[in-house]
């Protein structure tokens, strides 16, 4: 047992140094520290005998790190600096000498990720080939400008792993690409785009069922142009990231092969609500077509289906037709991108199957609180009207339903109409946009039913916030106000209002002022009696008979509440107006179990917007 | 938001989450205008400035430090590494607070951060405490999720921000390369 090899080592020491320790108490002090705390046992080992040391007025020694032991094979993707490793790889790619000192240079991957390595003139190792598998035995991690890269020197062993022992290729799905790999991936090319500069040959975008990703043909690869609408298998293609968005390259080292058609992965139908950006089968219901309004597209409109709907596009290209609005199909291979937030769908020539049976679709209404971009059903109505800004605009404001409020707008049109205040509305098939990071939903094009009979209990627009408390301003805890109608300022310790001088029949409230820090906006934070009372479970009665009973009067209420809420998560519901925030409802925040999980996703790099 | 800074009353600087490991590799550190009370900041290597840091950890060492003024160093731990603060007479609050929390224990603390050159001529980072709570675990815990979340925005956020340009150019580090701390600080987590 480790903890008791600590106590060992610690005891020796100082009885070495004629001071004997109480054995019980010190284990009980590691236990504290390593399994109450999780402080690591070297910490918590230097921690103590600090203590001790302190004491006993010795001096404390310091101590080494340790090394690790090198015999195990390290994915490469684990690899740090100043580390001995062994990996198994493939040589990915081979880069020209420049220095005589040097007889390879290159990249070896495995299915974690890949590394640049160097081979030294002097290690006198085999050549190694490009494409084939070797594993490096006791190479050295170093690095140079936050890049680690190996060193293979006199001391590794380089040997070729034999073909029966290389792993199976693995197509990864576009939605699990990561950046620096070498990989092999699926996918139909659903756009081109001119090259941009001579050393490349072609960008395209790539798609599979499960994402999209930007492909860029270097010149130098001598690649036979990837086609429009084709579908393509690209082996030992290189993963990069630039601005948060990833890619992949095709070089001379890259296999292309050009799938047929029985080789197309079957993609499944998958219900509105769930696609994504990449491709997809559908079967939905055209409920909206629009002129179009420029020569290229020839028709756009808007599909649903049970579980929601979505925008398309048809673009003006040979061989595609218009679809009939109220009329279901099939499309296969639709390509789904997202613009500003909303997904759209394009329908490529020759994707569609009309489906005969009409089946009626109970449209989803959403709930005004969970709106993302894209196409929503509401059931709402109108909570504010704004004073017009322009004359394009017939009627704006906010929307809203029993879980919050929405901005929206109609655009001055023909056939359209204001909405009554207080009535309520289904309102089906509008699209969302979001602008400035607000939501706004445009109500041209979409189907409006009142509905006489309903009504709406709307709750008001609240903003959130959430952040630790970071300071406590005096004013906070108990309080005295002025009693005078209209007046309630907060008075001075002689019971001073500032308007309406000495006040000796003052009432007391609640409330904390204080700094409430999100790590990126500080706000100027007043949380009201109510909020107060909610979290730190004091009430006003209490408090006051803790101010009376105690000899620090107002003051021992603020250090209570100080000490409750001083350098804590909260979160916080109210109305924010620049950097203040005026709060009624606050809790301490919770550790977040999903959250901690999607964070987890984000750090491996898997959840790329 | 600051296009009518002009009308906003006293705006605070807002208190950065780093890591211990990220903090510890900071060592740029400027002054923003001439004026003798012009905030100071230090630049974190994922390209942010930072006038004030909000961390919260395991105390793990409370050293007093011999002398005529009370002054005490200690010694917070995260899943990455260890912050060194420093408690002393300007920070009545925090030396108050600090006089009665014991070894170990779980605190948050909200501080201003400074470069020192130690002995050896290495930059250390150390943390002015303005004030130090006893907390529980969950706090600690959400403070790792926090301060996860808001690494990876600056790892992720878009370069054209001059404070990323200058921080590209003084560490020579990729951003990227700050990825596997903040795994390793959500690994820690036991669920």
């Amino acid at each position: 047992m480790e903890l008791k090899e600590i106590a060992d080592r610690i005891s020796e020491k100082f009885a070495a140094a004629g001071h004997p320790i109480d054995r019980a108490k010190l284990e009980e002090k590691i236990i504290r520290f390593v399994e109450e705390f999780a402080v690591p046992p070297a910490e918590a080992e230097r921690s103590i005998i600090g203590d001790y040391a302190r004491q006993f007025g010795m001096e404390i020694p310091s101590s080494g790190s340790s090394r690790q032991d090198t015999g195990t094979v390290s994915l490469i993707s684990e690899i740090q600096a100043e580390q001995w490793v062994t990996v198994e790889g493939q040589i990915v790619t081979l880069i020209p000498s420049r220095s005589p000192s040097v007889a390879q240079n290159g990249v070896i991957s495995d299915s974690s990720g890949a590394i640049r390595f160097t081979v030294w003139s002097k290690a006198n190792a085999p050549v190694m080939e490009q494409g084939k598998w070797y594993r490096m035995e006791s190479a050295v991690a170093d690095e140079y400008n936050g890049q680690v890269s190996l060193k293979v020197h006199s001391g590794t062993t380089i040997t070729e792993i034999s073909p029966e022992l290389i792993p199976e290729p693995v197509i990864t799905p576009i939605s699990g690409i990561k950046p620096k790999q070498w990989i092999t991936v699926e996918g139909k090319i659903t756009t081109n785009f001119p090259p941009r500069s001579p050393s490349i040959a072609q960008t395209a975008i790539l798609a599979d069922n499960t994402g999209t990703v930007r492909v860029t043909v270097w010149a130098s690869a001598n690649a036979p142009v990837l086609e429009q609408g084709q579908w393509y298998r690209l082996e030992l293609v290189e993963t990069d990231e630039f601005n948060g968005q990833l890619s992949i390259k095709v070089h001379s080292g890259t296999r292309i092969t050009s799938l047929t058609c029985d080789e197309i992965p079957q993609v499944e139908k998958t219900p509105l609500s769930q696609v994504s950006p990449g491709i997809f089968t559908v079967e939905a219901k055209v409920v909206a077509v629009e002129r179009p309004a420029v020569d290229q597209i020839l028709q756009r409109g808007i599909l649903a289906d049970e579980t929601g709907a979505i925008k398309f596009v048809i673009r003006n290209t040979p061989g595609a037709a218009p679809l009939e609005e109220n009329q279901w199909y099939e499309i296969s291979g639709a390509v789904i991108d997202r613009f500003r937030g909303a997904l759209s769908l394009q329908v490529p020539p020759g994707s569609v199957k009309s489906v005969m049976e009409d089946r009626s679709i109970r449209p989803n209404i959403v709930p005004i609180a969970e709106v993302v971009p894209g196409v929503v059903c509401l059931r709402a109505k109108v909570f504010q009207e704004y004073e017009g800004t322009s004359d394009r605009i017939l009627q704006n404001g906010l929307l809203g339903d029993e879980t919050g409020t929405i901005r929206f707008v109609i655009w001055n049109d023909e056939d359209v109409s204001q909405l009554v205040p207080d009535m309520v509305y289904g309102i089906y098939y509008a699209s969302v946009n979001e602008f400035n990071n607000r939501l706004s939903v445009s109500l041209n094009g979409a189907t409006i039913v009142p509905d006489e009979n309903a009504t709406i209990h709307v709750k008001p627009p609240s903003e959130e916030v959430k952040g630790a408390m970071v300071h406590l301003s005096p004013g906070s805890g108990l309080i005295k106000r002025c009693p005078v109608e209209g007046c309630g300022r907060v008075l001075s310790r002689q019971n001073y209002c500032p308007v309406h001088e000495i006040q000796p029949n003052y009432v007391y409230d609640l409330r904390i002022k204080g700094w409430l820090d999100d790590g990126q906006n500080t706000y100027d934070t007043i949380i009201s009696r109510e909020g107060v009372e909610e979290l730190t479970g004091l009430n006003l009665t209490t408090a006051q008979e803790m101010a009376e009973n105690n000899p620090l009067g107002l003051d021992t209420v603020f250090y209570h509440v100080n000490e409750l809420v001083l350098g804590r998560y909260l979160v916080c519901r109210g109305k924010t107006f620049d950097n203040r925030l005026f709060a009624n409802h606050c809790e301490f925040r919770k550790f977040d179990p999903g959250m901690h999980a999607e964070l987890v996703n984000r750090a491996e790099g898997e959840a790329h917007e | 938001m600051s296009d009518d800074s002009a009308n906003r009353r006293f705006e605070r600087e807002a208190a950065k989450r780093v890591f211990a490991a990220e903090l510890r590799e900071s060592y740029h550190h400027f002054r923003e205008g001439n004026d003798d009370k012009s905030p100071t900041y230090i630049l974190l290597p994922t390209g942010e400035r930072c006038n004030r840091v909000y961390i919260a950890g395991t105390l793990t060492e409370k050293k007093k430090s011999e002398g005529e003024a009370v002054f005490y160093q200690i010694r917070v731990m995260d899943p990455t590494g260890i912050f060194f603060v420093s408690v002393g007479s300007y920070q009545p609050e925090a030396l108050h607070q600090l006089s009665s929390i014991e070894c170990p224990s779980f605190v948050s603390i909200i501080g201003k951060p400074g470069v020192f050159q130690a002995a050896d001529g290495r930059n250390l980072v150390s943390v002015r405490a303005e004030s130090i709570t006893v907390v529980d675990k969950s706090v600690v815990d959400c403070w790792i999720l926090d301060t996860a979340r808001l690494t990876l925005d600056r790892i992720e956020k878009n370069t054209d921000d001059p404070d990323h340009q200058k921080a590209m150019e003084i560490y020579q580090r990729s951003f990227e390369s700050w990825r596997p701390r903040v795994k390793e600080a959500l690994a820690s987590i036991q669920l």
